[in-house]
């Protein structure tokens, strides 16, 4: 009944009292919300609270949507707030666990791209909260810079900025590591400025 | 003025510069500079790299522990808010079936619920589904597969659900407007003499759905000592305080027998059975009373309704107890309550 439906149109569904169209919703969004949380957060425990909070609370505020974004960029917002909030309620630090025996096996394009991806994964767990958020809304999520903007209610050009200094802690993480030659924990920082020093 | 770019000017726009959004000239002189730069060249193959490595496309999926947990706490918030505000809005709460929700539980199952984008999803405990809500009181049934409870366990496995926590911070005043809302909802049922219709091809229900306005009063009163609800004064915050029902027991027994010798032809539909048998908890539960969950499973080996109640002890506390009630999925009869403290409510 719904496959064809908008988010719009389910949001408004909702509001009439239709029953099944948040569920819907939660559907095609959950996994977006959570990678969102994930990302922002660095680990399972953190992000499952995040996302429930989120959905919670865009059940809740639903009606306060107004429809002059899209529905995923307002639930974006939503959720990088729970995330955001969570992240600055509980004080341990993000982390991502690198496999020590990645390097090792780091052979080819693949696997390559696979190292990649659990290097930056890691690093992107020691960049700064702002900073963290912002690339995770650009790059993980793929929102466009006014959609970023629009869900950290921060100036587009503020976003960018921070989008491009954690991209470039981020390379320099990685550089550090296919130089280095070894994974430690500290990859994301090594002897290149950490994201304390920014 | 040169086109020629610093260095440290290009290696700190590269970021950038891979989003491609610098003016035409910038960029010109940035390409430039990198043509005779390795360490621009490298930079710029580790920022590309590093987007690609957190391209993320589809998202990461949501474990189904969390869709579960989720999915309920939303129809949770349904069952709370959703039901009482569409009736304060003034549209008439139907003792009529909804149809998808007869349709899941009527042995369609699986199949059903997905058509009809219902949750449908695996829990941790024996396999679970959320398939929807009881009639119109918003409490969100979840039917289980091989779940078997028994007086042992059944306090440990169901009086902790995260679904409970959302409601541990309730005010009394939020939850005494609440219960209030579901006990007029329930004498407005009572009253109307829909359901009575609707449970036609059982020669008891009429019984079965007046069972909140009197007899049933007396049945459960002796459920937990006298005293539904009574405060567990020996018991320590987190442990269940368990009561069987002695007198119950032997009705059950009886009925339970005269049922194997003479079976009723048409069981009542789920949603009239949800109403009758939450009618009889409610009489049984002196305090506030919000029902947040009803399960259809089996407990001691027979068919069960499981219905889970948060109210307060006392009755002017915040909420602070999870009751478990038992009730025989043939005549709602009460065959077992347990009640737990709700966590972090202290």
């Amino acid at each position: 009944m719904n496959q064809v439906a908008s988010d719009e149109t389910l949001v408004r569904e909702h509001l009439s009292g239709q029953a099944g169209a948040f569920e819907e919703l939660f559907r095609r969004h959950r996994n977006r919300v959570y990678s969102l949380c994930y990302h922002v957060l660095g680990n399972p425990e953190d992000a499952a609270d995040a996302a429930q909070d989120a959905f919670l609370s865009a059940y809740r505020s639903l009606g306060g949507f107004k429809g002059k974004a899209a529905f995923s960029t307002w639930l974006h917002r939503v959720a990088v707030n729970a995330a955001l909030d969570l992240a600055r309620r509980r004080s341990h630090t993000a982390t991502v666990p690198l496999d020590p025996k990645l390097h090792a096996d780091s052979t080819g394009d693949h696997a390559r791209a696979t190292e990649t991806a659990l290097v930056v994964a890691h690093a992107l767990a020691g960049l700064p909260l702002e900073f963290r958020a912002a690339v995770v809304l650009r790059d993980v999520q793929a929102l466009s810079y006014e959609e970023a903007a629009a869900a950290l209610d921060t100036p587009v050009g503020t976003v960018k900025s921070r989008v491009h200094r954690g991209r470039a802690m981020l390379a320099e993480a990685l550089e550090e590591f296919r130089s280095g030659g070894r994974i430690t924990p500290s990859a994301a920082g090594g002897n290149s400025p950490t994201p304390k020093d920014i | 003025m040169s086109d020629a770019v610093e260095h440290e000017t290009a290696f700190g726009r590269l970021a950038a510069f891979l989003d491609g959004d610098l003016p035409a000239k910038e960029k010109a002189a940035i390409m430039a500079h990198i043509e005779t730069c390795g360490a621009c060249r490298t930079r710029l193959s580790s920022l590309s790299e590093t987007v690609a490595g957190l391209s993320s496309p589809g998202g990461m999926p949501m474990p189904e522990a969390l869709q579960v947990r989720i999915s309920n706490l939303l129809a949770a918030e349904r069952a709370t808010s959703g039901a009482m505000a569409r009736r304060r809005a003034g549209s008439r709460l139907r003792w009529a079936p909804r149809r998808r929700w007869v349709l899941a539980l009527g042995g369609l199952g699986v199949a059903v619920a997905l058509a009809l984008g219902l949750v449908l999803v695996r829990a941790p405990r024996p396999e679970t589904s959320t398939v929807g809500e009881a009639g119109g009181f918003g409490v969100p049934v979840v039917r289980s597969e091989g779940a078997e409870y028994t007086r042992a366990n059944i306090a440990q496995s169901l009086g902790s659900l995260p679904l409970f926590d959302s409601f541990a911070g309730m005010k009394p005043a939020e939850a005494r407007r609440r219960s209030q809302e579901f006990s007029s909802l329930l004498a407005e049922r009572a009253g109307t003499g829909e359901g009575q219709a609707l449970s036609a091809p059982r020669a008891d229900s009429s019984s079965i759905l007046a069972g909140g306005e009197g007899t049933t009063a007396t049945q459960t009163a002796p459920l937990v000592g006298g005293t539904p609800g009574a405060e567990p004064a020996a018991s320590p915050a987190a442990s269940p305080v368990a009561t069987a029902p002695s007198t119950r027991a032997t009705d059950q027994t009886s009925k339970a027998a005269g049922a194997a010798s003479s079976p009723s032809p048409t069981r009542a539909a789920p949603e009239v059975l949800a109403a009758a048998c939450l009618a009889q908890v409610r009489s049984g539960v002196p305090g506030p009373f919000l029902p947040v969950y009803l399960e259809f499973a089996r407990f001691e080996g027979r068919p069960a309704l499981i219905y889970a109640v948060l109210t307060s002890v006392p009755a002017s506390s915040p909420l602070n107890r999870v009751q478990i009630w038992v009730l025989s999925e043939d005549a709602c009869d009460v065959v077992y309550m347990a009640q737990v403290q709700l966590r972090s409510s202290t």
